[in-house]
């Protein structure tokens, strides 16, 4: 198909994507008891902001029209007004992504990187007891409420010990970005996540490893006399790790819905703390307006893990 | 060659080699009595645990564990193992129900999809992958904060997003299916309803099914749980829940409070999660593959 | 090879996929082994080169001997550097057995990286020449590119330069040519026909379809059910065979120089390999069994040719 096509396939895809999300979100707000009226008309807000807010969604007009220029306020920021904070529910998410990052970057590239290295080691000698040791330490914490170990994360070192700072994502005494200060900030939360997302994501790469192994061209590889080791790195991780790049991309969806009930936990400032905060004071702007940047954010790095898998597969670069 | 379809042998044979490769692995057998103890105790637990649970005892207040409280109180002065075990109800109904439901729609299209193929196929595999995409504990978030914290809506809203990955599975174990020559046959000799080949194609896969319904559920009980941390539940007695009120009082050193509940949650889920691996050995040894062939779905998607 | 013995031990029971198996290979000819899928005669080439998947499979017993030494009891590392060197192996499915990853003239090479120490530019440059020995057109441009950019004809082709690259002296082909369209069939027969002339290298056919057996090979082994069953030239199998079981297969091979009203099977099936027949593991099938035949397994008993028949009918009076 060669690579541009491919490109723009998966980004036609991605926006289609964007207005399923779109769509769907209106059909909630629908479902929803009281509809529209009751979720973006809060009692409290003034009348000049109620006027504004009924004729950008048109929540006095037919549905259709109502779900088009629904769709054109997602695409130009109107989500909506917070109840809690009096801005827009577009601002308030907004300001609070750069927290997310700070906290699921690291943890994602962490992931990434002891994943591959466990899924390796298990993989070399399968069924060893370094293999099973350490699926067995994957199924342990795949199970794991990640909410849970953040608790005992904090309970133990934050708590017990007093070793790591109890919560936020840096100290209140702190003037501008200190790096090592964030660190510290960083290390619980960040640890909880990523256990539990390194179970499954390790165990991925196993299972796609194990796969690979046992296709013929290994075989062929082998019967040119190629060292194992010649075998395993040249031959199987090539391909092993290539639909590892796919599960990536799914892989954040799991690592957003982690982070928020790691955020909440730990008190860290993102949109995952909104999230809990936002339903706990039936701030429902605020969490449609979150699960549409969730849902961004996933089919975004869907997009862009798709693209690198393409980059990296001959098989779509050329023809 | 022999017979070894399970199909054609009595009731009992079946049962007893069941169990016998059921048992083959010991994490299973354990994880299954477990679970038995547990439905046992939710079930029983009016009779355990007599009196009020919700009933708070000021004087008892967060009490670390001790003879007279086992699991310590909580905030309210409430014993926690009472609570827990209370608790234990929502969770597995919780897990059931909605496993169930999720295994049913999950079936169901898998089943069309399998069975249809072409446009069909490709229809319900696209509303599949969108599921897929979109990251799903926000939008469950999203519905049952919307549609209002109810049970029912709980159950409704996990089962109706979880369905996608069963009905992968079930599509493609029917694809498979149909292309296997008594299909062909049973179409020749003029099975028009579709019904007979229900008769066909379910039965093959209801290993399957099981096997992926008992997979399914320990991601069932950690959202479900999830859900109660958030208080989108209207029940204080859960396992989330008590999660969601330590979350206030950790600060005093409370750890039983937050410790406990956590660890019947992560306790149960890896229980369901061993008895799915034993019902796989047991019922399907070649069940390996088709989990396997997930990674090659993956890579089919680029296409 | 002497009285091979394979067995693969699997949770459901044990395979006999090879058993006492002996035949010898001389240098320059081309041999054939014979057999239904499911005789062993994959097994048995797997074995030579000593790619068998060790864990479900064990070798119980007998030697292979190449050039003096027993490849079963050579090292791993000696194996290896046997293997692709002198020993080179091309597989049954072109689709499956070349990397999708990596470029067709780095896959030709590798093997000539490994074994003779040279750079990657020499080692891909002679893989270009290889590719136009085994006809691949616009070679030189074509080598750049993937294997899924090629025809299984072609992939086909791709694996014989590779296996060629090192100028092995023993080369395997477990049925080169099944995955193949007809047409196909008969170019990559001509090919590996010639290739055997022009580098005088012994080969080992492995394969169901006695008619490439006749175009190609001088010798040939038939297998059944992990039993050698016949070992004769070539001549002697087609024109007159002592064993039923050969027969059978002449017979249900459709002929160009004979009138066919019907076309005739050998009757039933394959044996369970766990649980295979006692005696002669031909007998149920067998037109000429006897009672003997379903007791006591026939020894083979060696024929005027130099080779054997493994069948009571056969036994010199």
């Amino acid at each position: 198909m060669g690579l541009p096509a491919y490109v723009a396939k998966r980004a036609l895809v991605a926006i289609a994507l964007v207005l399923v999300v779109g769509t769907l979100n209106f059909a909630i707000l629908h479902l929803a008891p009281g509809g529209p009226e009751t979720i973006f008309l809060n009692p409290r807000i003034t009348p000049a902001a109620r006027a504004l807010i009924l004729k950008s969604f048109g929540l006095d007009r037919p549905i259709q029209e109502q779900y088009l220029l629904y769709l054109e306020g997602m695409v130009t920021g109107n989500w909506g007004l917070s109840y809690f904070y009096t801005e827009s529910a577009f601002n308030v998410v907004a300001s609070r992504i750069p927290a997310t990052l700070l906290l699921m970057l690291p943890s994602l590239i962490l992931t990434v990187l002891v994943g591959i290295l466990m899924g390796i080691l298990s993989v070399r000698r399968p069924y060893s007891f370094v293999d099973r040791f350490l699926s067995s330490f994957a199924f342990f914490f795949y199970s794991m409420p990640v909410f849970w170990l953040g608790f005992i994360l904090l309970t133990f070192f934050a708590v017990t010990l007093s070793v790591l700072p109890a919560g936020g994502m840096i100290s209140i005494t702190t003037t501008g970005f200190d790096v090592v200060d964030y660190l510290r900030h960083l290390i619980l939360p960040m640890t909880a996540l990523t256990l539990i997302n390194l179970a499954s994501f390790s165990l991925l790469v196993r299972s796609s490893m194990l796969e690979v192994l046992d296709q013929n061209y290994i075989v062929t590889a082998r019967g040119k006399g190629l060292s194992e080791r010649l075998v395993f790195y040249r031959h199987a991780l090539r391909n092993g790790l290539l639909p590892t790049v796919t599960m990536l991309g799914l892989f954040v969806g799991s690592i957003l819905s982690g982070a928020i009930l790691t955020e909440t936990v730990f008190s860290w400032p993102g949109l995952g703390s909104l999230t809990f905060d936002s339903i706990s004071r039936r701030d429902y702007p605020v969490v449609l307006a979150l699960f549409f940047i969730f849902s961004i954010l996933t089919i975004l790095s869907n997009l862009i893990t798709d693209v690198v898998y393409g980059v990296l597969d001959p098989r779509i670069t050329y023809d | 060659m022999t017979d070894t379809s399970s199909a054609s042998r009595p009731y009992p044979a079946r049962a007893a080699t069941f169990w016998r490769s059921y048992s083959r692995n010991r994490g299973a057998v354990f994880a299954f009595f477990f679970l038995v103890a547990l439905v046992s105790a939710a079930v029983l637990a009016n009779y355990l645990f007599p009196g009020d649970v919700e009933a708070p005892d000021m004087s008892r207040i967060m009490l670390p564990p001790s003879f007279s409280a086992v699991l310590g109180t909580d905030y309210l002065g409430r014993d926690q193992l009472t609570m827990l075990v209370f608790g234990a109800r929502t969770s597995l109904i919780v897990a059931f129900s909605a496993g169930g439901l999720l295994a049913v729609v999950g079936t169901i299209a898998g089943l069309l999809a399998g069975y249809f193929g072409g446009k069909v196929d490709g229809l319900i595999m696209r509303i599949a992958d969108v599921f897929l995409t979109i990251p799903i504990l926000p939008l469950i978030l999203v519905i049952v904060s919307l549609t209002g914290p109810s049970l029912l809506n709980v159950m409704f809203a996990i089962g109706l997003t979880s369905w996608p990955v069963m009905a992968r599975v079930v599509r493609s174990d029917s694809l498979a299916l149909m292309k296997r020559e008594f299909i062909e046959i049973e179409r020749v000799m003029g099975a028009s309803s579709r019904r007979i080949v229900f008769k066909h194609l379910l039965p093959n896969q209801l290993n399957s099914v099981l096997v992926y319904t008992s997979l399914s559920i320990p991601v069932v009980i950690l959202t479900e749980a999830a859900l109660e941390f958030l208080g989108l539940t209207p029940l204080s007695v859960s396992w989330g829940f008590m999660l969601n009120v330590a979350m206030n009082y950790w600060i005093r050193g409370t750890w039983w409070m937050s410790f406990f509940p956590g660890l019947a949650i992560f306790a149960t889920a890896l229980a369901f999660y061993f008895v799915s691996e034993g019902l796989k050995e047991a019922l399907n040894p070649k069940l390996k593959r088709r989990r396997e062939s997930l990674v090659a779905q993956i890579a089919e998607r680029k296409k | 090879m002497q009285d091979l013995s394979v067995r693969f031990y699997l949770a459901s029971g044990v395979v006999n996929a090879v058993e006492n198996l002996s035949f010898n290979v001389r240098k320059g000819v081309g041999f054939g082994i014979v057999g239904e899928s499911g005789s062993g005669k994959t097994v048995t080439a797997l074995t030579i080169m000593g790619l068998l998947a060790r864990p479900p499979g064990r070798i119980d017993s007998g030697k292979i001997l190449y050039n003096g030494t027993n490849l079963l009891t050579t090292s791993q590392e000696d194996m290896r550097r046997l293997r692709g060197k002198s020993i080179a192996m091309v597989y049954q499915d072109p689709m499956t057995s070349l990397n999708p990853v990596l470029r067709v003239c780095f896959q030709i090479a590798e093997a000539l990286m490994v074994h003779e120490k040279i750079s990657q530019h020499e080692a891909e440059a002679r893989a270009v020449e290889l590719m136009s020995a085994v006809g691949i057109p616009d070679a030189e441009k074509r080598a750049k590119e993937y294997p899924h950019q090629f025809s299984g004809g072609m992939r086909q082709r791709i694996m014989i330069a590779m296996a060629l690259a090192t100028k092995p002296d023993l080369l395997i082909a477990d049925e080169p040519t099944t995955a193949l369209d007809v047409i196909t069939q008969s170019q990559i027969l001509a090919l590996l026909e010639d290739l055997q002339r022009k580098y005088d290298m012994t080969v080992i056919l492995v394969t169901h379809d006695l008619g490439i057996v006749a175009q190609l090979c001088d010798e040939a082994l038939v297998m059944y059910a992990g039993h050698g069953m016949e070992l004769n030239t070539v001549k002697g199998i087609f024109s007159h065979s002592k064993h039923p079981y050969t027969r059978g297969l002449l017979e249900s091979t459709t002929r160009v120089d004979k009138e066919i009203s019907r076309l005739t099977s050998i009757p039933g099936n394959i044996p369970d390999m766990i649980d295979p027949p006692t005696g002669c593991r031909f007998h149920p099938r067998c037109p000429l069994a006897d009672n003997r035949c379903a007791r006591q397994e026939p020894p083979a008993f060696p024929q005027v040719s130099g080779g054997y028949s493994k069948c009571w009918r056969s036994e010199p009076t």
